[in-house]
């Protein structure tokens, strides 16, 4: 619709009405402007940089403390392929001598792809 | 005689005495809890005591969902490489059933499982996922039924597009009598568990009072519930302004009545509402802000009033799951690490840390007060 402009008056009005009904006015709220996101492309998962994760802030304050208490859901939960391997399908036991990842993570199996 | 007087005195206390620790050391029953960590384990928990007592080896992989048996004396697991159902006696810890759900290139996954009061069918939402020679399909999620005898999916049925799934995590509870599949989601789905056709949806963002826009509830499951009652936390938006609030929903799934109690302007994320036994109070946990300006609290609601009667703050990790102990005397932070950290329901103080030797990978069960 961007590339309809309105020419006459009537035309004009009708924008304006369907513009206002696409706005959410609302009155006498007291919410916060949504924060400036980041651009983080789609979240962890689309990610292409290993070893770097951020928050959807774009910094680290929002991920678990310390980081390697996460790890178990990034290949698990979230799935996250681009840094860890796939322990669904190709690399099952790729953490299998590591149980507590902010303990032991020494001992994750390093993966050749 | 003062003297003999000043002696019985004090053997008297000093029987007293003596006597107070033997009443403090009689061994207090313990209170199971079960939760499976890394690698293919699920320990046992003594609330008790506050420490690992026993453990069980899965034979496959992790454990990610674990329900208890209508009897309770059995676990189900449903593990995830696999997608293996397995039935372990509590008594014996010996794996009684086992089964993978995968066959012939094709992978089921599994959400929402839950069980049959019978305690021989299981219901979850099913999702095949193909192995093809270059890539893996992933079919439409199902409503799936698993027969624990028969060791396999006996019976499933797609979704409408009145009841179309949009989000594969749910949420589900079947009836007492078994003729009834509730699913929460917006709203309340009700599937007839014999047909596994939609037969009714109870549509709570309709709810009347408090007038609402779209509404959530989180309800879990509570061994001390009244029969076919629901009890959670609903967040809700109001149309005008949208301000969010949250309340307490209480929910008959018999007549499908339900009452909704507004509390107040609702937190960033709340955790689902966990009872004590008596169910006179509720817990909760609140999460305000994002990122580094989180700031968690623990919320004390009086059920009869239903008002928020204390808060306090605690020091959240960033990802966390909620539990309570069976007697509701211990609040449970679990999940995203190797640790349940227990607190003190009445104090809200911090009692102990548990370290699991393993990062957690399912839901935590908690054995009922009546079954220790």
């Amino acid at each position: 619709m961007k590339h309809l402009r309105a020419i006459n008056r009537k035309a004009a009005r009708i924008a304006e009405q369907t513009s206002a009904e696409q706005n959410d006015i609302v009155a006498m709220q007291q919410q916060q402007p949504p924060p400036q996101q980041p651009h983080v492309p789609m979240g962890c998962s689309i990610v292409f940089s290993p070893g770097w994760e951020v928050d959807s802030a774009g910094g680290t304050a929002g991920l678990c403390q310390p980081v390697e208490r996460d790890i178990f859901d990034c290949y698990v939960t979230c799935f996250w392929p681009a840094q860890v391997p796939d322990h669904l399908n190709n690399y099952p036991d790729w953490t299998t001598k590591c149980a507590v990842a902010t303990k032991d993570w020494r001992n994750i199996d390093i993966v050749f792809p | 005689m003062r003297a003999i007087s000043a002696l019985l005195t004090l053997v008297c206390l000093t029987g007293s005495l003596f006597a107070a620790p033997a009443k403090a050391v009689k061994p207090a029953t313990p209170e199971l809890m079960y939760l499976g960590v890394w690698p293919h384990t699920i320990l046992v928990i003594d609330a008790n005591q506050e420490k690992i007592v026993d453990k069980i080896d899965l034979p496959t992989d992790i454990a990610r969902t674990l329900l208890l048996s209508p009897d309770c004396k059995k676990i189900i697991a449903s593990t995830l490489r696999d997608n293996s159902i397995l039935v372990i006696d509590l008594a014996s810890k010996q794996i009684l059933n086992r089964f993978s759900l995968d066959s012939g290139g094709i992978f089921t996954r599994l959400s929402g499982l839950t069980i049959d009061p019978g305690g021989k069918l299981l219901y979850a939402v099913g999702t095949d996922i193909t192995k093809k020679t270059d890539r893996f399909e992933v079919g439409e999620p199902k409503l799936v039924v698993i027969d624990l005898d028969a060791k396999k999916i006996t019976r499933s049925a797609e979704f409408g597009k009145e009841d179309a799934l949009t989000s594969p995590r749910t949420n589900m509870k079947v009836s007492p009598d078994g003729k009834f599949l509730y699913m929460f989601r917006q709203s309340i789905f009700i599937y007839d568990t014999s047909t596994l056709k939609m037969v009714k949806k109870i549509e709570l963002s309709k709810a009347e009072a408090p007038e609402t826009s779209s509404l959530s509830l989180s309800p879990v499951e509570d061994p001390n519930a009244p029969e076919g009652k629901v009890v959670g936390i609903f967040n809700s938006s109001d149309p005008y302004v949208h301000q969010r609030i949250f309340g307490i929903a209480e929910i008959d799934l018999a007549t499908q009545n339900y009452e909704m109690t507004p509390i107040g302007p609702s937190a960033t994320s709340i955790q689902p509402m966990l009872m004590s036994p008596d169910r006179k109070y509720g817990y909760t946990v609140a999460v305000n802000g994002t990122h580094g300006n989180r700031v968690t609290e623990f919320w004390v609601f009086d059920l009869k009033t239903k008002k928020i009667i204390s808060k306090k703050e605690f020091i959240g990790r960033t990802r966390l799951n909620f539990g309570i102990t069976a007697d509701g005397n211990k609040l449970l932070i679990y999940n995203a690490g190797y640790q349940v950290e227990v607190y003190d329901a009445k104090t809200l103080d911090l009692r102990s840390t548990i370290d699991l030797n393993g990062d957690t990978v399912s839901n935590l069960l908690v054995m009922p007060m009546m079954h220790h």
